[in-house]
Order: structure tokens, then C-alpha cells, then sequence
């Protein structure tokens, strides 16, 4: 019904004329404010090796409100929880209208390779972080294993 | 990556640059842009250095006179979108007359705009345009020949003295309503059109058409020689006449 805006045609185009490596991001067939993400586990973390895929849409006064950004497949991480849900400053009061789509995927590519148990969203997971980090990474690795790849 | 010498666009809509408008910090964005920032976040988009309260009282904008009738000869084949402010008709920003336009012509019955981070809904059978989020603020809307005599574009004030005389504030029902109306520059603020004026608060009345004065800066120059009064009648300033 509404037309798309312009700034959503560009950054859709944009990224799919110069995608960022490790992520990908499709608008859905129906929906062009939806889009299908895959963002690889950054080496050198336990996520490495691993496929996410996350859901990202575009509300309505985008770019004046964040994207909603939510993990679809299951990982273990102190900043996501169990509904993938991602604790991120610029997702929430930190957005800012001159980040993008591409930005905001780096951000969360680039909170798997640092957790940061001391903002929370998993509350176990984060404590286990923090008592015990190498059993954390294990586990985090574990279900990277089991949910993130080969699918 | 387009066109490699070419201005830089807004960072805001990813667009080129309409009506370029500095913030004290610096910050170069688009007139609606900075009107959409003002009024959700607050804050520069770049460096998140927060907007005054008063900001849109002396916008600074960097382009010469941008209320131009760039091209006055072959109006009778163009049209011109217009929205209802207090006292007179505002000209749509260029991006939204061209959408009002196509979907216009393309027969729908209504069209949806993002204008300042708000979402807006026009309906052509009734020709007003309708908040979204709150449907009692609309405004009627009309489409007109580019010439006709409007308070400038999207909020940005006609800077020319002479089309500055201000509608006055008798209801302008009648679509051919000229400029023969204008020239009594009394009492325009209480007027029955007000509630058509969309206002909720202090905040945006300051960004909405009551836009009182402008500064305007070719390039650089920062404001200080301008001492404008708030008074809803006063002309804009102008350093170019």
C-alpha cells in the first residue's frame, strides 16, 4: 500500500550491488521491510564456523526508530536471549537515523566476537561468563555446533 | 560510489541533499531531515550533539533562496502540491509533490508520506492530509499551479518580501482564493484555521509552519548579526536583499 521509501530502495540495492562480507541480507518477497539475514560466527569466536539467521525489519518511520532485530536461530551469548532478542545500545537509545541496515548488522556481527557479560540480557548465561568463562565459550561453542551449522 | 564528485548526500535519507540546513554542530542534513531528528531524537544524526529547543526559530540554511519558481514558462503543464498551514498554503517539499503527484495520476485514491519522520496519509477524494498516528491533525491539501502564492516550501519560509505579505486569516475555502486576500497582516494567529493546524505541543508548533525566521547562510558564516523577534508577523531575515 505504501509506497517504499527511498532510502529503503537504496540501502536494499546497495546491499545487494556491494554486500558486506559474512552477512547477507534479503527483503522478503512480500514484505520489502523484511529481511532475511544470515551473519557468519566472526573467527576467532566461539561462534565461528556458524550460520545465524535473523530476521531484521524496517518499521514504519524507519530511519527515525531502529530496525528490529531479532536472532532466529538459538545461541548461546550473554547479550541475546533465549528469544533471540539483542541487547544493543544503537538497537535501542543509541539508534541513530544516519546508521543502516549494513551498519547495524556489522554491530551484531561484531558483538559475537565481544560479549559483553556485563550488560546482560541471558542473566545465566552472562553469570556463567563471568565465574567461568571457558566453560561459557564451551557451551557457546557447543550450540554453535548444534544450531548454526550445516542447514 | 555513484557520481564521485558529487555533493555528498544526506546521511539521513541516503539522498542528495534538499535544502541543506547546518546544525550548530556543524551537520549538514536535509530541511525535513533535521525537522525529523528535531522532533524524535533530538540529537545530530553524526555526533549526537542534542538540538536546541528553539532551533527551527533561525534554521540555518545553506542554500541562496530556495523558494525560486525555477521555471515560471512551462508551469501550465506542471502542478504543484500545497497543504493548509496557518494563514496559507504551504508548497510540498519537491520529493513528496513528485509522489503526490504520481500517485495522483496514477488514479489511487490516497497516498502515504514520511514527511519528518511522521507518517502521513493524503486523500485525494477529500484532499486533506491525515496523521497517521493521530488522525484528528490533518490539513486540507490542493493541487495548483506552481505559482500560487504559498508561505514557502514544507516549512521553510518564502523569503521574498513581496510574496511575504502573509494570507490573511480569513477562511480560505475557495479554492481560487488569490492574492488579492492578502495584504492585511493583523491578527493572522487567532483565526478559525488553526485547528486544522497541526500542534501538539510547544515543541513542534516551533518546527511547524510557524517557522518564523531564517537565517540564511551562503556557506559558513555562523548567525550573531540576526536579532529577530518572535512575533508570528515578522519577516524573515535575509541577508541577501
Amino acid at each position: 500500500m505504501a509506497a517504499l521509501p527511498r532510502r529503503i530502495i537504496k540501502e536494499t540495492q546497495r546491499l545487494m550491488q556491494e554486500p558486506v562480507p559474512g552477512i547477507s541480507a534479503v527483503p522478503s518477497e512480500n514484505n520489502a521491510r523484511y529481511f532475511h539475514v544470515i551473519v557468519t560466527g566472526p573467527e576467532d569466536s566461539p561462534f565461528e564456523g556458524g550460520l545465524f539467521k535473523l530476521e531484521l525489519f524496517l518499521p514504519e518511520d524507519y530511519p527515525m526508530s531502529a530496525p528490529k532485530v531479532r536472532f532466529i536461530t538459538k545461541i548461546y551469548h550473554p547479550n541475546i536471549d533465549r528469544l533471540g532478542r539483542i541487547c544493543l545500545d544503537i538497537l535501542k537509545d543509541k539508534w541513530s537515523p544516519a546508521l543502516q541496515i549494513r551498519t547495524v548488522l556489522l554491530s551484531i556481527q561484531a558483538l559475537l566476537s565481544a560479549p559483553n557479560p556485563d550488560d546482560p540480557l541471558a542473566n545465566d548465561v552472562a553469570e556463567l561468563w563471568k565465574v567461568n568463562e571457558s566453560e561459557a565459550i564451551r557451551n557457546a561453542k557447543e550450540w554453535t555446533r548444534r544450531y548454526a551449522m550445516d542447514n | 560510489m555513484e557520481k564521485e564528485n558529487a555533493e555528498p548526500d544526506c546521511a539521513i535519507c541516503l539522498q542528495k541533499l534538499h535544502h541543506p540546513t547546518q546544525l550548530p554542530c556543524g551537520h549538514v542534513f536535509c530541511f525535513l531531515c533535521v525537522k525529523g531528528i528535531a522532533i524524535q531524537s533530538k540529537k545530530c544524526a553524526m555526533c549526537r550533539t542534542h538540538i536546541p529547543r528553539d532551533y527551527f526559530d533561525h534554521p540555518i540554511l545553506l542554500e541562496k533562496q530556495p523558494l525560486d519558481e525555477v521555471d515560471e514558462d512551462c508551469d501550465n503543464n506542471k502542478h504543484q502540491w500545497y497543504y493548509e498551514g496557518r494563514n496559507g498554503w504551504w508548497k510540498y517539499e519537491e520529493r513528496s509533490n513528485a509522489d503526490l503527484e504520481a500517485a495522483f495520476t496514477s488514479g489511487v485514491s490516497e497516498c502515504l508520506l514520511l514527511l519528518a519522520g511522521t507518517i502521513y496519509c493524503v486523500d485525494f477524494q477529500n484532499m486533506v492530509q491525515i496523521r497517521r498516528s493521530d488522525p484528528t491533525k490533518l490539513r486540507r491539501v490542493k493541487r495548483d499551479i506552481p505559482t500560487f502564492p504559498s508561505k514557502g516550501i514544507a516549512g521553510i519560509k518564502r523569503l521574498d518580501p513581496q510574496q511575504e505579505t502573509g494570507q490573511t486569516g480569513q477562511d480560505v475555502r475557495d479554492e481560487n482564493t488569490n492574492s488579492l486576500q492578502e495584504g492585511n497582516e493583523t491578527d493572522v494567529i487567532n483565526v478559525s484555521e488553526e485547528s486544522l493546524v497541526e500542534v501538539d505541543n510547544s515543541s513542534i508548533e516551533s518546527l511547524s509552519d510557524g517557522i518564523r525566521n531564517i537565517t540564511l547562510q551562503h556557506n559558513n558564516a555562523v548567525d550573531g548579526s540576526h536579532v529577530s523577534s518572535p512575533n508570528e508577523n515578522d519577516e524573515p531575515s535575509s541577508e541577501d536583499t
